[in-house]
């Protein structure tokens, strides 16, 4: 399975899953802030530091 | 602001109901999932961590006064609310990323190939816990989430064929003009 399958597939499934059981999904909700850090850090990673100044120095992208 | 007050436009000649809510979900800021859509379909993550902070910096000064002057209604959103926001959930995570790819650049590597995964299995979470808190709504209101669902995916095919139309990128090119 490709990764947009997998992707669509874990987006649907967990979706339905925190609608049809929200007692078991709510354990997970007080930490949102964690997983989304945790998410923020697994993509960042990636992020070229120099590359983030660039697109603040050369701003007309940001603007527009 | 152009862009928000378009669809704002749009809407309430389509839909009224729902223009507020158009106008709210288009004025906000750029979501903190946005780098993981950016590194999933290959585009300029510095340009979306750069719109990220802007917008977020930008909204409660922005979108308050736009809300105001179209519906006569009073809102704020605390600008140290979205300080602390994108210090806990955006430079934090830089700054790790930063500090690992520094001082473990070998764990650096690993975590960057295996992104995928665990960032799949951290959306299954965060969708979890967002979806239980509004789990009642689907059971309430069924008909009206059918709707909605119907209204995203016209929302996402008319944004998407407008991008494709004036900027000749589909989702089999990229910004270089590069196939896939």
């Amino acid at each position: 399975m490709n990764s947009s399958g997998m992707l669509f597939l874990a987006v649907t499934i967990s979706m339905a899953i925190g609608v049809l059981f929200p007692q078991f999904s709510k354990i997970f909700a007080p930490y949102i802030l964690v997983w989304l850090g945790g998410l923020l850090f697994l993509n960042l990673i990636q992020l070229n530091t120099s590359k983030l100044i660039s697109a603040f120095v050369h701003a007309r992208q940001i603007a527009l | 602001m152009i862009l928000p007050l378009a669809l704002f436009a749009a809407t309430t000649v389509v839909y009224p109901p729902m223009a507020l809510s158009v106008l709210l979900l288009s004025g906000i800021s750029t979501g903190l999932g946005a780098p993981f859509v950016a590194n999933f379909v290959g585009s300029e993550l510095p340009l979306i961590v750069g719109l990220i902070i802007v917008t977020s910096i930008a909204v409660p000064f922005v979108l308050p006064p736009i809300v105001h002057i179209l519906f006569g209604s009073h809102f704020s959103i605390p600008v140290i609310h979205m300080i602390v926001l994108l210090a806990v959930a955006l430079f934090i995570p830089l700054l790790a990323g930063w500090f690992t790819k520094k001082f473990a650049p070998n764990i650096a590597e690993i975590v960057s190939e295996k992104s995928l995964y665990f960032s799949i299995i951290l959306i299954v979470l965060i969708n979890m816990a967002l979806f239980s808190k509004v789990s009642t709504f689907f059971f309430e209101s069924s008909l009206f989430v059918v709707e909605m669902v119907l209204l995203f995916g016209i929302y996402g095919t008319v944004g998407y064929a407008l991008i494709s139309f004036t900027t000749g990128v589909t989702s089999r090119t990229t910004s270089e003009g590069d196939t896939n």
